[in-house]
């Protein structure tokens, strides 16, 4: 080995000694050491939550940046977001990178949910770490969907109305949680102060917490096996260290995937449509974000009235359904059944080609 | 370095069990340490990967704060000579009697017209030159004072005559135009 410079070495030892004498860096180092990531045919989607991680980080700090600059009013809005756009350096770099960063990541989310699911690792004991995933899942689209207003530009101020009218559907609280989330009976100035309210601070703090609790349940359940690499003899089965193996292969894929969201950032920018105008007419073949594309298609396709019932509440009853067969599913397939075990793979199928083929059908109509 | 410049090999190792640089036992010390040839100097591998992960690290570090600094660098606002305020109507003469002031604005920064005494008129940039408070002119004291810490400004002159203001108020050119206040830039 090249043997440092004395003085270098002797520094970096009486920081060292410092910070150990007061933290129980040792303990830790010792936990670090043991973490193991299981090496099989299906690893590859273990990249997946730090993907996710990676780019909540972006979000975060281009999302912060980009509050310098907007302002939440209604006569100012959109006006922020030219200015943004056209005279601050870097401006239209920051915005198209919050709004391809928030495609991305709501992607990968739906992935890693996906891949999780198929994975089965909601079984037990990761029963808490899977309900967190699905709350987060949900405070994701809560910032899509608060964060889609503030531009208020034509699309985004229809999208929210179409969005909050189906809310409003919901039954019992419907018409009263979307008169609250509206701030009145129009989409106003409350409308943005209130989304702005919601994206930049309630959301966050939900999702610090809850992420946390997420992390913090993996750490200390492990990096779930599925079935067939958990029946292996302890011989054959193969683990590689998180530290530094794991780890700097990790740091390598979010380089890749940076590298996407720049790409889309730079080649593709975010575009910004008229200022939004409350008493015009609906954009024809309006659309809301790919991730709403599905059940938007589906509440269309609904009839008025299914006998007495209003179509698109029955279209919502449906969607809870489906929603609640993800929440249960660790108590359906706890493992010990294989029917069972199928069950939950074809029901995840077939969300999986419901969500696929509505989406790609809603934008192609 | 090493003075010893061959190689040294253990004396238990075998030879025959000896699987090269391709398949290092940790019994031959690393051959890159001894060099035949004394006068190259090598860098160890590890220790190269070492400083190019930390070098690229760095660079990509600063490529992506430059960006966030001249993001955060409030964008310069486009102050043409050809829209900057050069003079302007302030109020009729009329509305402002010997002995009184008035406040108003010229352009981007605030300013100060007086009417002395002596019927003469002055016009100032109100910019107290202590710390910039804005200035204005007290009747009963008939000078210019600063609120913020006390300072005080001759009224004919702008001269600063009392507390801690270390200069005089920037002049403006006071005029009267069909009984009009017409205030422009010296």
């Amino acid at each position: 080995m090249v043997s440092q410079p004395q003085s270098k070495s002797g520094i970096v030892k009486q920081l060292t000694t410092f910070i150990e004498s007061r933290l129980p860096l040792e303990a830790m180092r010792h936990l670090a050491e043991k973490k193991l990531i299981p090496q099989h045919k299906h690893s590859v989607w273990y990249y997946l939550g730090g993907i996710a991680g990676m780019l909540i980080g972006v979000q975060i700090l281009s999302g912060i940046l980009l509050m310098v600059y907007y302002v939440p009013e209604i006569s100012a809005a959109h006006a922020s977001i030219l200015k943004l756009n056209s005279q601050v350096n870097f401006g239209w770099f920051m915005r198209s990178l919050h709004s391809w960063g928030a495609n991305l990541l709501i992607l990968a989310l739906f992935v890693h949910l996906f891949s999780t699911y198929f994975m089965k690792a909601y079984r037990k004991p990761r029963e808490l770490t899977w309900w967190s995933g699905l709350i987060l899942m949900v405070v994701s689209l809560g910032f899509g969907f608060t964060g889609y207003l503030l531009p208020w530009d034509d699309v985004s101020f229809f999208a929210t109305k179409i969005g909050l009218d189906v809310a409003s559907k919901m039954p019992l609280l419907g018409s009263t949680f979307a008169y609250m989330l509206r701030g009145g009976d129009t989409i106003s100035q409350a409308t943005i102060s209130r989304f702005f309210v919601i994206h930049v601070a309630v959301l966050p703090a939900l999702l610090i917490g809850l992420l946390g609790g997420h992390l913090f349940l993996v750490q200390v359940h492990g990096v779930s096996e599925p079935d067939s690499f958990k029946e292996l003899p302890p011989e054959k089965k193969t683990y590689e260290k998180f530290f530094p193996v794991f780890f700097l292969k990790d740091i390598l894929v979010w380089i890749l995937a940076l590298n996407v969201l720049f790409g889309l950032t730079v080649f593709l920018p975010w575009s910004l449509g008229p200022e939004a105008d409350p008493f015009a007419a609906a954009p024809i073949g309006i659309k809301p974000e790919w991730y709403f594309l599905a059940p938007f298609q589906m509440l269309k396709l609904v009839p008025p009235m299914i006998g007495p019932i209003e179509g698109e509440l029955v279209g919502i009853i449906i969607m809870a359904c489906v929603a609640l067969g993800f929440v249960i599913v660790p108590f359906f397939d706890t493992g010990l059944s294989k029917t069972k075990s199928r069950v939950a793979t074809a029901f995840g199928v077939f969300v999986l080609l419901s969500l696929v083929l509505f989406s790609l059908w809603g934008a192609l109509s | 370095m090493e003075e010893d410049k061959t190689i040294a090999v253990p004396e238990n190792t075998e030879k025959s069990n000896c699987g090269g640089a391709n398949h290092p036992c940790g019994k031959c010390p690393n051959s890159t340490e001894h060099q035949s040839n004394g006068e190259e100097e090598t860098v160890d591998r590890s220790q190269f990967i070492k400083t190019a992960f930390a070098g690229v690290t760095a660079c990509w570090g600063v490529m992506a704060l430059a960006p966030v600094a001249m993001y955060l660098n409030p964008p310069q606002s486009n102050d043409d000579d050809k829209t900057k305020v050069t003079s302007l109507e302030v109020c009729k003469l009329s509305e402002l009697p010997p002995g009184t002031g008035r406040n108003f604005r010229f352009g981007s920064v605030p300013a100060l017209i007086v009417h002395t005494e002596d019927g003469v008129l002055h016009a100032f940039k109100a910019i107290c030159t202590h710390l910039g408070c804005t200035v204005q002119f007290r009747p009963d004291k008939q000078n210019i004072y600063c609120a913020c810490h006390g300072g005080q400004y001759d009224a004919h002159t702008g001269k600063n005559i009392a507390g801690p203001p270390p200069k005089p108020l920037s002049e403006l050119k006071a005029a009267i135009v069909d009984g009009k206040i017409i205030v422009s830039r010296v």
